[in-house]
């Protein structure tokens, strides 16, 4: 009887799997967005297009990232080496959930680490057109998710889910994200604003499976209003996931004394 | 002879195109490696061997206005060629930075070099950096109490970009980690001074003025340069620093021993023509205190520190810094995504505003004045007020996806009656082109010339510079 029951539950699965709600639909987005590995390693071409130019100011830089928590809390080591004039720049950033990042800048040029108020999440980061949260992930427990429903975005089938912040936001008052169904990246999101209108949009340009994770190669942030365009691109020879990262990486002192030999 | 020269120079040129062939068909699947490939000069380790980068730079800097004492229009006129490159082994790593520099106005060439130091950590807990480098600690914005780490003011005041604040000098500075604590001391085998503005470039405080009247109180000349660097100190000095981060907030504790940063003190020679003054660094000791942390929407900063003037001890000798409690508060945030801010208020007051009264009146009256006459002496009655207080001011502002930035910093000091304003419009062109543009702005009063702005009154600048980065 038992043993019919555990059968009949198991029959029932994927018809469970079927109706995912969207808070469940948002939190795999994030966590294949932003939680892919324990830690993980890339070098990354950030080309920010001036209003109306074709002609982009480029940075080149390295990104560290360590999960503390899957799902949860999460460290950013990014050492730029492009341009010239602000190489051995390092950002540091500790991620927490509900409460102001810990956010630190080292300066090179006066050997200084600057203390950055990390509470304003939704500024440029690096004077592009990605948020400092778009970069380092927006949390899926600041929105109540609805899932709209299920479609298919150049022949790839997705499931739409809208996110609304539980605690009304200056900028951001609804996100419209389609997210690919078998590996839930996130391949189109809208960001609109108190007037409904559309200030943000994002498309994942390229994804390729390294170490068996789907890894987002290509990204891309317009700004219809202001008429500015950022691409992020990722070096796939760079990549490399649960590489064993010592907190230690996350430090004032690693950002003096960079881990030259992870930043290859 | 020459047919043997070229097949040399082909077999170097086929065995370079034999080596580089494999990174260019390599991962022939990826739209971006060749992107990459473009850009990778500046990665560390991308390849093996020493990879060079750096800018040249044009820069002026002009009187604004023709009343300067010293009557000089053009104040700075100079090309700035930079080489810098860095080297990780397993043992240790190296930063060079070099400056080839051709003074425009002068015609002399020199090269400054700004970093030249190996970097190692012969055990876990500990990170050693030694040679020619800039160190820097403490939490105030453009003023420092605990960071007693020489400071180029010339620089600042003539409108240079802000990394040349920091003068590099030689030290060896030891970084030990245990756990939340970071113990730094740095040691200056020769003491290393501020650049205090030159009386070769600025009309500068002519400290003489205060003995003979007939002098004027701001003077300068061609020659004052060479003269200034004579009366250091050759002696070593020493800072220590312990840290704890806590929980986002920074504390820190500090101790230093050696020399005041600039001349803060006076010799006086007696000869048969009269007495003269010279500045002198006097000897200084200090030990402070600072936290950093996130306050609300933005950073909260304090810090504090005592200073001993140890060539006067019991502050009777007005012409050697008394010693001084000072302390500042400060605060900045950002208002917008566009808009930022920050203000400090720093106090120091003397610790011995008596004995420097009656030092100064004891001054002149072993000049023969009565003391009735000695308090009615310009350097009586303009003296160093017991608490002098400083106000900052910083405000920022970005567009053009932060291409375009705009600084303004206000120092303002309502006991010294002076005041200095900094402006400057920076715009980045492109990856490699940048160009900058601003304003140095200086006041005083009439009668407190020896004020450390006050002096810079009618020496305000304009200045502009463009740098190619490669």
């Amino acid at each position: 009887m038992k043993k019919l029951f555990l059968l009949a539950t198991a029959a029932l699965m994927p018809l469970a799997a079927f109706a995912e709600t969207g808070l469940e639909i948002a939190k795999k987005a994030s966590l294949a967005s932003y939680y892919a590995g324990d830690d993980g390693k890339a070098q990354m071409l950030m080309k920010v297009y001036p209003k109306n130019s074709t002609k982009p100011i480029k940075k080149v830089f390295y990104m560290l990232k360590k999960d503390v928590t899957e799902g949860g809390e999460q460290m950013f080591f990014t050492y730029f080496t492009k341009p010239s004039d602000i190489a051995r720049t390092t950002f540091l950033v500790h991620k927490k959930i509900g409460s102001d990042d810990f956010r630190r800048l080292y300066l090179p040029a006066s050997d200084k680490v600057l203390a950055i108020s990390g509470s304003r999440k939704q500024d440029p980061f690096m004077g592009s057109d990605f948020s400092y949260e778009d970069v380092s992930g927006r949390h899926f427990s600041k929105d109540s998710h609805k899932l709209l429903g299920e479609e298919t975005l150049n022949n790839v089938p997705v499931y739409v889910v809208e996110s609304t912040p539980k605690v009304k936001e200056d900028k951001i008052a609804t996100i419209k994200a389609w997210i690919q169904k078998d590996n839930y990246i996130p391949l189109k999101v809208e960001f609109s604003d108190h007037n409904n209108k559309v200030f943000k949009i994002y498309h994942t340009g390229k994804v390729k499976s390294i170490q068996g994770i789907p890894t987002i190669l290509k990204q891309v942030m317009e700004s219809p209003a202001a008429g500015t365009k950022t691409e992020i691109l990722v070096n796939p020879r760079s990549v490399a996931y649960n590489l064993g990262m010592a907190d230690s990486i996350f430090t004032e002192r690693s950002m003096k004394k960079p881990p030259l030999k992870l930043l290859k | 002879m020459k047919k043997a020269f070229e097949r040399v120079l082909f077999g170097l040129v086929a065995s370079f195109i034999f080596v580089s062939a494999p990174n260019l068909q390599a991962e022939e699947d990826d739209d971006f490696a060749d992107e990459f490939a473009q850009e990778e000069t500046g990665g560390e380790g991308a390849k093996s061997g020493l990879e060079w980068s750096g800018f040249m730079q044009f820069e002026r800097v002009d009187h604004l206005g023709t009343d300067s004492p010293r009557k000089r229009k053009h104040l700075g006129d100079e090309v700035r060629f930079r080489l810098k490159t860095s080297h990780e082994a397993d043992q240790a790593s190296m930063v060079l930075k070099m400056d080839f520099v051709q003074d425009q106005l002068t015609g002399a060439s020199s090269v400054d070099i700004r970093e030249a130091r190996i970097l190692t950590t012969p055990t876990s807990w500990l990170d050693l950096s030694l040679g020619k480098q800039v160190n820097t600690w403490g939490v105030g914005d453009m003023v420092f109490i605990n960071d007693l780490f020489p400071k180029n003011w010339m620089a600042m005041f003539t409108g240079k970009d802000m990394e040349f604040l920091k003068e590099p000098a030689n030290s060896y500075r030891a970084s030990a980690y245990f756990g939340d604590a970071t113990l730094d001391l740095v040691h200056h085998p020769k003491f290393a001074a501020d650049v205090t503005p030159k009386g070769c470039v600025f009309a500068v405080y002519n400290p003489n003025s205060m003995l003979d009247s007939t002098q004027p109180q701001i003077a300068g000349s061609e020659q004052a340069c060479t003269a200034q660097s004579s009366t250091q100190p050759t002696e070593a000095e020493d800072a220590v620093r312990l840290k704890l981060q806590k929980g986002g907030w920074e504390l820190a504790v500090y101790g230093y021993r050696g020399f005041y940063k600039n001349p803060k003190g006076m010799a006086m020679t007696v000869s048969s023509t009269g007495a003269t003054l010279a500045p002198i660094y006097p000897r200084l000791q200090s030990v402070g205190a600072s936290a950093e942390g996130q306050l609300g929407p933005g950073i909260f900063s304090m810090e504090v520190g005592q200073y001993t003037s140890l060539d006067d001890k019991e502050g009777t000798n007005p012409l050697i810094e008394n010693s001084a409690s000072k302390g500042l508060i400060g605060y900045r945030m950002d208002f917008t995504q566009n808009i930022s801010a920050g203000v400090q208020s720093m106090i120091e007051s003397m610790n011995q505003a008596d004995g420097y009264e009656k030092g100064i009146l004891g001054m002149y009256q072993s000049m023969g004045l009565t003391a009735a006459q000695a308090a009615q002496t310009p350097a009586f009655v303009n003296r160093l007020d017991k608490t002098r207080s400083t106000y900052t001011l910083r405000l920022g502002f970005n567009a053009q996806q932060e291409t375009l930035r705009v600084n303004i910093f206000a120092f303002e000091r309502p006991e010294d009656q002076d005041s200095y304003q900094k402006l400057e419009i920076t715009k980045r062109l492109s990856d490699a082109l940048v160009v900058a543009t601003g304003a140095n702005f200086f006041k005083g009063d009439d009668l407190k010339k020896d004020r450390d702005f006050g002096m810079l009154t009618n020496e305000d600048n304009g200045f502009a510079r463009i740098q190619y980065n490669f």
